[in-house]
């Protein structure tokens, strides 16, 4: 019996001599919300953090000073210089609350497996933040520019890009194990968003831009970064991103189709709003061409009309729909067109759909995949149902038209 | 837990002998000398003031009245004894005329109920419990009238237990009062009440009452088996047998039931419990009892039951917010700080920005400044009340935060915790919560979450090695019994048909059939 109590003790010991061990109060910690990685001049990377000033984003304890505190440093391993930080901040970091990471355009031209793999492999990060390319602005100024509501210029970015997500699809939605993978998965590569400093970067980095109607220099989502493999090629402009989207897990947006003319031969428009939508990718070998084929299917509503087609008539939802569908068919063929020939890498993934859908051709094709890519036949099939039109049915529009036409015909008459 | 009971048994070896003499009298019954008796009982209770010892003549034989006068109602004594024997004396002049006391009790006290004594120790037991002892000489056998006084604290409201809605009386001090109140309840004949005494130097009464028939009768043998085996010189609450009797005394969580309101007693006999009241405490013991027991209000059942439901749901997470909130909020503070959303986490080191102390020594001091200001405040004279309270609230709360002392969100931790553990119905099973509150806090400041973790492991399993008179403590959880759910986690309405607790084994009266409210069928009529 003693014995067995004895080995009991010692079987529970370890729970005891287990646990957490990274104590670190509150007070001793720096809170790293972004981190910007740019070309060093002396060294491999200039590497910039920028932490919280906890108390100015309190209501009670806030002063009116800068609400993140910046620092750069440069050296040849990422991972050293997150360390290093202390030459110049007062405060242990801790990255797992980082919601940006801004990488130069310089330097993602080059590669930038070189870092991400400390990213991934420290466990520290959590794997929700944005991945952004800095073009046209230092990436470290990006992390300075500050902003009345969110006074952290990274948070300020982050809640940007869920926002922009949600009701435009501005933003690729790329997240680090999605980059990663996109980077190693045959048949596809990866995207991330690209950001800008619209104004001057100078009076961005005082709290004083904060104090104008209009801000001196601002944050702005510029477009889709295509890589390949880990390497930066270039920008496309920010309808890309949401024809890009398209393809992948569009979520809201609106589009604006052409509906006819006036007398004065100026066009006239509808807005309408996908309010949900989901895409099914197809792919097909035949004959040492592909095909690649994207479906799109999805619900919608009139949210603007300048047009006067009577919207009780079947005939007119025919006919938006229609345009609608032909107006997403062409803008994405367009846009998948655009990155067979000008950067001719899969960003959609066809490759990867393919490698799961007919895994034994793709092996075949599979080291050739790019070749393939860039000559496959593209074909966009759009089929969205505009569901409702808002509150009204006819727009005033159309009851405007026919008063001007009994004018009109009242004129004639008098004549 | 042995170990510590021998250590206890060894640092205190008396512990035992306490107690243990008895009432010694030489010669155990009386006799027909009536000076020698009343010596005997002079000898007993030796020289104490309230001994009243008045000599009688009933017609022409010697007697004597004794009783003790702090425990009978002496108007009763002259209106009932001392009255009809004057009208006894005034009429039987027949100085010749000596009558046996049976004779004269059967013609003057006929109504009066007695019981006829010959043994010392059972008469001086009686005198103890406000009897009144008549010998006459001449006479082998004593009789005892039962004149106990009545002075008891009135039936008030609970003042632990209280309800919006349900009766609103409360057991007092006595305990016929006691036994009143449930049998008022339960007006069947099943229901049975066994008076006992124990503590040897108190003998004190108390009473077991159950449902025979209802009752699984092992239970009531068990009760009445540790009752009887308990060794204590003086009960003067329930809440002293309460820890005699329980199955585990090293354990916070309480194993015996404890109640104010006889309606919640009432509702324990009939599902099959047994009541232990004791006489001198307004607080009467229901046993076996199970967690659950303790997170049920007789409101449950007085309202409707969707509020009833809510309610308990909110208790259950209440006892966990009292439990381990401050734990929670030590280890995500110090160790897991990725787990806090990015702007709770910034507001948080806002407001910990200047904050002298860590803050597990911010928490402990504020949880045991909080501990003294409840005890501070059950004990203090009601005259000071007011400043207890200001001091309380504006000083430690307010000022220590604006003294940068300590952290806003602290105070708000400290203060849920606090509010949350007073949310059981029972007082007493605040106990376990606010004592494991600061093991789980040293957990979690040297382990983080896991310690947090590993804390409330060892708590279920403690919780299950727990008996109450047999019956698991976590029953009907674990073991998990499915029919006795409808009454747990939440009450399911009458008409849902919950049975009692299949745990008691008491035998269920058949319900007959149960209607749910429903306006009648259109083709059936009204």
């Amino acid at each position: 019996m003693r014995w067995a109590k004895s080995c009991v003790l010692i079987l529970l010991i370890p729970f005891l001599l287990s646990g957490c061990w990274d104590k670190i109060e509150l007070n001793d910690i720096g809170i790293v919300t972004g981190i910007a990685v740019e070309k060093g001049e002396k060294y491999k990377y200039r590497y910039t953090v920028s932490s919280v000033n906890a108390s100015e984003l309190s209501k009670t304890t806030a002063m009116g000073n800068t609400s993140n505190i910046t620092f750069s440093l440069e050296g040849n391993s990422v991972s050293e210089l997150a360390r290093k930080m202390n030459v110049a901040l007062s405060r242990r970091l801790i990255y797992s609350h980082t919601r940006v990471l801004i990488i130069d355009k310089e330097l993602a031209k080059d590669g930038i497996v070189g870092f991400l793999d400390f990213l991934e492999r420290s466990g520290e990060f959590r794997n929700d933040f944005n991945i952004l390319i800095a073009e046209d602005a230092k990436a470290s100024d990006v992390l300075k520019m500050t902003y009345p509501i969110h006074r952290d210029p990274s948070l300020k970015i982050h809640s940007q890009l869920d926002a922009l997500l949600a009701d435009w699809g501005g933003d690729p939605n790329v997240r680090l194990t999605d980059f990663i993978i996109a980077i190693t998965a045959r048949g596809i590569n990866p995207v991330c968003a690209v950001v800008t400093i619209k104004g001057d970067p100078k009076k961005g980095k005082t709290v004083d831009n904060n104090k104008e109607n209009e801000l001196g220099a601002i944050l702005v989502i510029k477009g889709l970064a295509v890589f390949k493999l880990d390497k930066f090629l270039g920008t496309l402009p920010i309808e890309d991103t949401r024809n890009y989207l398209w393809t992948q897990d569009l979520k809201q947006t609106n589009v604006t189709i052409e509906c006819g003319e006036d007398e004065n031969n100026h066009k006239l428009y509808n807005d309408v709003q996908i309010v949900s939508s989901a895409s099914n990718l197809s792919t097909n070998y035949h004959k040492g061409k592909a095909d690649l084929k994207v479906e799109i299917t999805g619900e919608a509503k009139l949210v603007g009309t300048q047009c006067k087609e009577p919207l009780k008539d079947v005939k007119t939802y025919k006919k938006y729909e229609a345009d609608l569908n032909k107006f997403i068919e062409e803008s994405v063929a367009n846009t998948i067109k655009t990155v067979q020939e000008d950067y001719k890498s899969d960003i959609f993934g066809f490759g990867e759909y393919m490698n799961r859908k007919q895994h034994k051709t793709f092996e075949e094709i599979a080291n050739n995949w790019n070749e393939y890519f860039i000559d496959a036949s593209i074909r966009v099939d759009s089929d969205i149902f505009i569901r409702r039109t808002g509150v009204r049915n006819d727009s005033f529009i159309t009851e405007v038209e026919e008063m001007r036409e009994i004018e009109k015909e009242n004129e004639k008459e008098k004549e | 837990m042995k170990f510590f009971r021998k250590k206890l048994s060894k640092l205190f070896p008396q512990a035992k002998q306490w107690g243990t003499e008895q009432i010694q009298v030489e010669a155990p019954l009386i006799t027909s000398q009536l000076d020698s008796n009343i010596q005997m009982l002079r000898d007993i209770f030796g020289t104490t003031s309230d001994l009243e010892v008045q000599e009688i003549y009933m017609a022409q034989t010697r007697g004597v009245l004794i009783y003790l006068k702090s425990m009978v109602d002496v108007n009763e004594v002259s209106n009932k004894i001392l009255t009809p024997l004057s009208q006894l004396n005034q009429t039987e002049n027949l100085a010749h005329n000596v009558m046996e006391l049976e004779e004269i009790r059967q013609k003057i006290w006929s109504g009066v109920s007695f019981q006829a004594k010959e043994d010392y120790q059972a008469i001086a037991t009686d005198i103890l419990n406000g009897f009144i002892l008549i010998m006459a000489n001449r006479n082998k056998q004593a009789y005892v009238f039962s004149m106990g006084n009545t002075d008891y604290r009135s039936i008030n409201e609970p003042t632990t237990q209280t309800v919006i809605r349900g009766p609103k009386d409360s057991f007092n001090e006595s305990l016929q009062t006691g036994i009143t109140l449930i049998r008022r309840r339960i007006r069947n004949p099943r229901l049975q009440f066994e008076e006992m005494t124990i503590g040897t130097e108190s003998r004190t009464t108390i009473a077991v009452g159950y449902m025979k028939g209802v009752v699984d009768e092992g239970i009531v043998a068990e009760v009445k088996k540790r009752i009887q085996a308990v060794n204590m010189n003086a009960v003067f609450d329930s809440g002293n047998l309460d820890e005699a009797i329980a199955d585990e005394t090293f354990t916070t969580f309480p194993l015996i039931f404890n109640t104010e309101r006889p309606d919640v007693v009432a509702a324990g006999i009939i599902e099959g419990k047994v009541a232990i009241l004791v006489d001198g405490s307004p607080f009467v013991l229901l046993a076996p009892t199970v967690l659950t027991d303790f997170f049920q209000s007789p409101e449950d059942y007085y309202h409707s039951f969707f509020i009833g439901s809510f309610m308990r749901i909110v208790r259950y997470i209440s006892f966990m917010v009292a439990m381990v909130f401050p734990s929670l909020y030590v280890a995500l503070v110090t160790y897991h700080h990725e787990l806090i959303p990015t702007d709770l986490l910034i507001s948080l080191q806002a407001q910990r920005q200047g904050v002298p102390f860590p803050a597990v020594i911010e928490i402990i001091v504020m949880e045991f400044t909080f501990e003294v200001l409840r005890e501070a405040g059950v004990r203090m004279p009601r005259a000071v009340g007011q400043t207890v309270s200001i001091v309380g609230a504006l000083v430690l709360g307010q000022a220590v935060v604006e003294a940068g002392l300590v952290s806003n969100v602290l105070v708000i931790v400290v203060a849920f915790t606090a509010i949350a553990s007073f949310v059981s119905p029972i007082y007493n099973f605040s106990t376990p919560t606010r004592l494991l509150r600061f093991l789980f806090i040293f957990a979690a400041s040297v382990m983080g979450l896991y310690g947090v973790l590993l804390s409330l492991v060892l708590m279920v399993a403690h919780l299950v090695s727990l008996r109450s008179f047999g019956v698991p403590y976590l029953a009907p959880v674990a073991p998990l019994i499915i029919e006795d759910q409808g009454d747990v986690f939440i009450r399911l309405p009458n008409w849902a048909d919950i049975r009692k607790p299949s745990y008691l084994k008491s035998k269920s009266f058949s319900k007959g059939e149960i209607h749910k409210p429903a306006p009648p069928n259109k083709g059936g009529g009204g």
